[in-house]
């Protein structure tokens, strides 16, 4: 009998939300105990800063670059290498329970499979999806196709409402403000705590959890679609955290002239999406201006955040106890990650885009591998990044990592690490909309993090972002024209340009705005 | 003064724009004179457009027949479960259940150019515009191209369109002759 596999996954999530981080306002005493008895992850970094291209690097083990998904929108092919096929191969159950977004979510003509399958069933035609032989799928909301969103549709419907419409009339990123502060993307939710989403992955995981043979070998992608905005979570719980008390991010510089000069000194993108100049990408609400954030509207959507953190903690160690409820505690490896981080009132902005910082860049990293493998805790200062997740999903499953896989299985320890060369983490960045596109190339190696742009809108090919984390954790002096940082800066971009992946060809297609 | 710099700036008017923001530039504003642009800068667009293409190895007019029939468009453009045609009105309704009510705008067989409007209401505007081109050397260029407000329609219907002329070399028995 193999060790037992469960990947959690949430979206959007800061690496300063958990407790095992430093975070303060949620509490999340299953991660943190996990992180205790296992290996926590102090730098690791997705491949890519928004949800389609990082979680298609989860599955395929790949770089964007290789496995085509350049941006939301761009379906991953669904031939594409997939570390659950992988598992099914070699004998595992596989289950993805919650939200995949491989596909676009847009998709009035149910083009894509994840869409269409809950018309159906569970059961993907043919047996398997992306090795995957069981689906139940979900997004941040009640609107569309998957099977929470037609379970609440058909079972309580009177629910609805409550939740805040991701989309506005114009199939925009809602811009609509709510809440005490009328922050964007914030609603007053009244649904049962029961029928939210995050309880609804962690149900049917179990549910499907249930339906395995106790020597079974199964692998589950736990995900969850929170504490990705909207934050609209059950009412009966944003109480646990008064908003009036949060304080304000150290990533927020409060006076207005010092957070304009700050970005004032990044790449001219960053200014001008905070002034409402430019909209680069659809992963914010394009009728949002940045600039009118409020302190008060920082702290709300904080608090929420950090609400939505703990109902997926608590639900987490609900699927522990059933997991151990059936035998299996000592079998079962716990991965917990993200595909991506939150502005979350850092420079004064929200949401994400072509932003290369620790607020979207540095995610939270849980390996608990299993009790029987008596793994000594350790904290990983090297860097990793979540292309190192399917190549570890071997490892655990015991079975040699294809070829096709671009990362190295999680190291144990820095000394693992150190010996397996984990010397740097490479993101990247790609974004054509209506005539505006943005490229960025970002390296993490040692102190530093370094992003190249491409030409673009809004760049000449020559900018760039240089950040020492040593002396400048909040990255907020971009050394990029620093003169005495020349050398630094060309070691870090040639080393940048050596290891990029290969690209596919032919390129793939934007098919649809997420 | 913060507006120092700043020429034609107008007020924002959006309805979530509020307090501070009134003294700030909104989308329509100019750039900072102070940062020219490197290309002509853009906001995020009402009004979308994509365009898709299929070079075929074959006559135009083999093309032309399937494409240029407004009721065969269910054969090839994906996730229509049904479509009817009358006069100039077309309805087609999604796999998702979605009705579609459409206007036939052009149906030019010399030109070989089929153009609709989708008139559902959560349209502001639409205008696909389907081309055959005549390449000329046996092989042929259809050209499928959506303009739309809300500009996200435009990258949904430019890309089941995509689909859809990925489709045409089985659908027209053109498999295992590729086109150059």
């Amino acid at each position: 009998m193999g060790r037992k596999i469960l990947l959690v996954t949430t979206d959007q999530q800061r690496y300063d939300t958990l407790g095992c981080n430093g975070g303060t306002l949620g509490r999340t005493p299953v991660v943190d105990r996990l992180a205790a008895d296992g290996i926590r992850f102090a730098r690791a970094h997705p491949q890519s800063v928004v949800c389609m291209p990082s979680r298609s690097t989860i599955l395929t083990g790949q770089h964007p670059s290789t496995h085509g998904v350049w941006m939301n929108g761009v379906p991953l092919p669904s031939d594409a290498p997939s570390v659950a096929a992988e598992l099914h191969g070699a004998g595992y159950r596989t289950a993805l329970v919650g939200k995949a977004h491989f596909e676009p979510f847009l998709d009035p003509f149910l083009r894509f499979a994840e869409n269409s399958l809950a018309q159906t069933g569970t059961e993907p035609p043919g047996g398997l999806h992306r090795g995957f032989e069981h689906l139940e799928l979900a997004t941040h909301g009640v609107i569309g196709p998957l099977h929470y969103a037609r379970w609440m549709m058909a079972e309580h419907p009177e629910a609805l409402g409550g939740f805040y419409p991701a989309l506005d009339g114009s199939l925009q990123v809602n811009a609509a403000g709510g809440g005490d502060t009328d922050a964007p993307q914030v609603k007053v939710n009244p649904v049962d705590r029961d029928l939210y989403h995050t309880e609804w992955v962690a149900d049917r995981t179990m549910a499907w959890l249930d339906t395995l043979g106790a020597d079974e070998d199964w692998f589950c992608w736990m995900s969850f679609p929170d504490p990705h905005h909207p934050w609209d979570p059950p009412q009966s719980e944003v109480g646990r955290i008064d908003w009036h008390d949060v304080p304000l991010p150290v990533g927020y510089p409060e006076d207005r002239a010092r957070r304009e000069a700050i970005l004032d000194g990044k790449p001219r993108h960053w200014r001008l999406w905070y002034d409402g100049t430019l909209v680069s990408n659809y992963e914010a609400p394009a009728d949002w201006v940045p600039a009118t954030l409020t302190p008060d509207q920082v702290r709300e959507v904080n608090a929420r955040n950090a609400v939505e953190c703990e109902l997926i903690d608590e639900a987490l160690g609900r699927v522990l106890r059933r997991v151990a409820e059936r035998g299996w505690a000592d079998d079962l490896d716990v991965i917990f990650t993200t595909d991506h981080g939150e502005l979350q009132g850092d420079f004064g902005l929200l949401f994400k885009g072509p932003y290369h910082v620790d607020a979207l860049m540095r995610i939270p990293l849980v390996w608990r591998p299993a009790p029987r493998t008596t793994t000594t805790p350790a904290v990983v200062s090297r860097p990793v990044g979540l292309v190192d997740l399917a190549p570890t999903l071997c490892a655990i499953a015991g079975i040699e990592a294809p070829h096709w896989m671009q990362g190295g299985a999680l190291p144990v320890d820095d000394a693992d690490a150190d010996a397996r060369g984990f010397e740097r983490v490479l993101t990247e960045w790609d974004s054509e909309l209506f005539g505006t596109d943005v490229h960025l190339r970002t390296i993490m190696r040692d102190h530093w993090v370094c992003s190249a742009y491409q030409a673009g809108t809004s760049h000449d090919g020559t900018e760039g972002e240089l950040y020492d984390l040593d002396d400048d954790p909040l990255q907020r002096a971009n050394r990029w024209d620093d003169p005495a940082m020349a050398a630094v800066r060309s070691d870090l971009v040639a080393d940048l340009w050596d290891h990029q992946p290969p690209a596919r060809e032919p390129r793939l297609v934007l098919e649809a705005p997420v | 003064m913060e507006m120092a710099g700043w020429e034609g700036v107008v007020p924002c008017q959006r309805p979530n724009c509020h307090d501070h923001c009134q003294r700030l530039p909104c989308r329509d504003a100019p750039l900072r004179p102070s940062v020219p642009p490197h290309r002509a800068p853009t906001v995020t667009a009402k009004r979308g457009s994509a365009r898709h293409a299929i070079r075929l190895q074959s006559a135009p007019d083999a093309v032309w027949a399937l494409l240029g029939a407004p009721e065969r468009v269910h054969e090839w453009f994906p996730g229509i479960k049904s479509c009817t045609v009358d006069g100039i009105h077309r309805t087609v309704v999604t796999a998702s259940g979605l009705p579609m009510p459409e206007d036939l705008v052009t149906v030019d067989p010399a030109l070989r150019r089929l153009q609709y409007r989708i008139t559902a209401p959560m349209f502001t505007e639409h205008l696909s515009t389907l081309d055959v081109h005549d390449l000329r050397d046996g092989t042929c260029l259809a050209v499928y191209a959506v303009d739309a407000e809300p500009a996200t329609m435009a990258l949904v219907i430019g890309g089941a369109a995509r689909s859809g002329l990925g489709r045409l070399p089985s659908l027209l028995g053109l498999e295992g002759h590729p086109a150059p």
